[in-house]
């Protein structure tokens, strides 16, 4: 195997085996361009609020487990905690859990099959207020160290059972927020697919969220956020990520949103500064078309040379049935370091057979582009169940 | 599954064909829109030189659809549509890309004032504002979620 390929296996064995929900950004495809209509975090990932429940269940899931004369008005009362309604206004506890299998290698010597627990999270939202200006979410749970940094420090620092997100939130208007804590930094489009080039080249996976202050804004047509962050201040304090970054989104000719975001961040190890552009849009209720630019400069501290990194991330998704939906994606990396370039393609089905239920299949092909010399396809099989009470 | 994939497809690409089409474009507090359509718009737009006149169009309440059922089913009884099925628009005159006529929702009449551009010779584009409230519509919320009490119809109509 060359020097590529082992990085690539590394890479995708990093982050395929991670356990972040996060957003599903593909749903401005039913209407819907802001995380915040349906989440709690406005920009997305974590807990979903009433309303997210109720799409999630009327929108987003099938009915085809259900009689056909139920209404939809019960199937969507449902979709709270446990099936019941809540009759607290005050307090919205939710358990999610994700689990993989995962065949790596497919057709070749020495594939094998792993089941890995990505997440299994208890969280608790707490909201005051008239109009529950008040937010407080804090999520704890189960996470496995990234395989890449197992029997590391860094590994061994970590705990399998931690939190991954807690914050409070303020909301003086409905447009304008305040928030402080542990949460995801705000850059590009937060896919749900934390494998994926546009998360790993900038450094926005699984483990990376950061304690900090995030302002958000959103009106109709415009979205923005900007958060200074301080690292995870669980972590130790050279490895803590310090910085600052802000996005934008705003809508062009009704279903479309174009956007941009920056970073700049660094440890005592390395600098990086990130640029990205993209654009989402709706293309017929169910069907949408993701897409995102970036540029990753990263300065290690030392000798070791600045490395640019570019990533395009190409991604649909077509709604057949409501319940299922047909994704397509290619992804492109290249840094300038290395005369290689990687595309990948990864075809997959997304099922919400009911609410409160997530199944997915996704196929990846990863090619290695080498001028000198030649590697074989990778092809690796993922299936996903996803479950949330 | 590859035929409803073509479905999409070809749906997509005759969405610009429809004959006529009301939108109704709604925008959702804090954030976030839907909006309602319909391509079965009753009646006729008629050109007389400059000027553009019709003296009724309509819609049934029910027909107007947002691509989801819960949504619909809140859309449809927000509009009382037990009581006044149909949505009509009457009474309309235009010329240099401004008309007006009378806009009846929920059993109560607004004169509304619109913009319009022709798209071809034989069709028309016109667009308006309006306030759910002036129709004595209730303020629409689900679960928090609310539909701000300014809405924008979209008409897109054949030209006789």
């Amino acid at each position: 195997m060359n020097k590529a390929a082992s990085l690539l296996t590394i890479l995708l064995c990093s982050y395929l085996f991670s356990s972040k929900a996060y957003s599903y950004p593909h749903f401005i495809s039913h209407g819907y361009n802001s995380c915040i209509t349906c989440h709690y975090n406005p920009f997305g990932n974590g807990p979903i609020n009433d309303y997210g429940r109720a799409v999630s269940g009327t929108a987003v899931s099938g009915r085809e487990f259900y009689d056909e004369h139920k209404p939809e008005d019960l199937i969507a009362s449902e979709t709270a905690f446990f099936f019941k309604e809540s009759t607290s206004k005050h307090f919205r506890p939710f358990i999610g859990f994700r689990g993989l299998l995962y065949k790596a290698n497919l057709g070749q010597e020495g594939s094998k099959t792993d089941f890995i627990n990505m997440q299994l999270d208890a969280n608790l939202v707490a909201k005051f207020g008239e109009k529950d200006q008040w937010i407080m979410s804090g999520t704890f749970g189960y996470a496995p160290i990234p395989r890449a940094l197992q029997n590391t420090a860094a590994g061994d620092a970590m705990k399998e059972y931690r939190t991954r997100e807690h914050y409070i939130g303020y909301r003086p208007k409905p447009n304008f927020g305040i928030y402080f804590g542990l949460m995801d930094k705000p850059f590009g489009i937060r896919v749900v697919e934390h494998n994926s080039f546009s998360r790993i080249t900038p450094q926005l996976t699984m483990d990376d969220q950061a304690h900090g202050m995030i302002l958000h804004y959103s009106n109709p047509t415009f979205e923005a956020g900007l958060d200074a962050f301080v690292g995870n201040l669980l972590n130790k304090e050279d490895i803590r990520m310090k910085g600052m970054s802000a996005t934008f989104e705003q809508t062009v000719f009704e279903k479309n949103r174009i956007g941009a975001s920056f970073m700049t961040q660094k440890n005592t190890y390395l600098k990086m500064l990130s640029t990205a552009i993209h654009s989402r849009s709706q293309i017929t209720h169910g069907t949408s078309v993701l897409f995102e630019l970036g540029k990753v400069d990263k300065t290690p501290e030392g000798a070791s040379p600045k490395r640019s990194e570019y990533y395009a991330l190409l991604q649909n998704h077509i709604r057949t049935n409501r319940g299922l939906y047909f994704l397509n994606s290619v992804e492109y990396y290249k840094n300038n370091l290395d005369k290689n370039y990687r595309v990948r393609f990864g075809p997959g089905l997304q099922y919400f057979p009911f609410s409160k239920l997530e199944l997915r299949t996704d196929v990846y092909n990863t090619r290695n582009f080498n001028q000198e010399a030649t590697s074989k396809d990778r092809w690796d099989l993922l299936m996903q169940v996803h479950a949330w009470f | 599954m590859i035929s409803k994939i073509l479905m999409t497809l070809v749906t997509f690409f005759c969405a610009q064909t429809f004959a006529s089409e009301v939108t109704v474009k709604m925008t959702l507090s804090p954030a976030g829109s839907f909006e309602a359509k319909t391509t079965k718009v009753h009646g006729e737009v008629v050109k007389a030189g400059e000027k553009f006149t019709a003296e009724s169009l309509w819609v049934k309440t029910e027909e107007l659809k947002t691509g989801i059922d819960l949504r619909d089913e809140h859309f449809h009884k927000h509009l009382n549509f037990d009581k006044s099925p149909k949505i009509t628009f009457s009474n309309i005159e235009a010329i240099a890309g401004k008309g007006s006529g009378t806009l009846t929702v929920n059993g109560v009449s607004n004169k509304v004032n619109f913009t319009y551009k022709s798209v071809s010779d034989k069709k028309l584009l016109a667009s308006m504002k309006v306030k759910p409230s002036a129709f004595k519509l209730k303020e629409a919320k689900y679960l928090e979620i609310g539909v701000d009490d300014e809405v924008e119809i979209v008409v897109d109509m054949d030209v006789k």
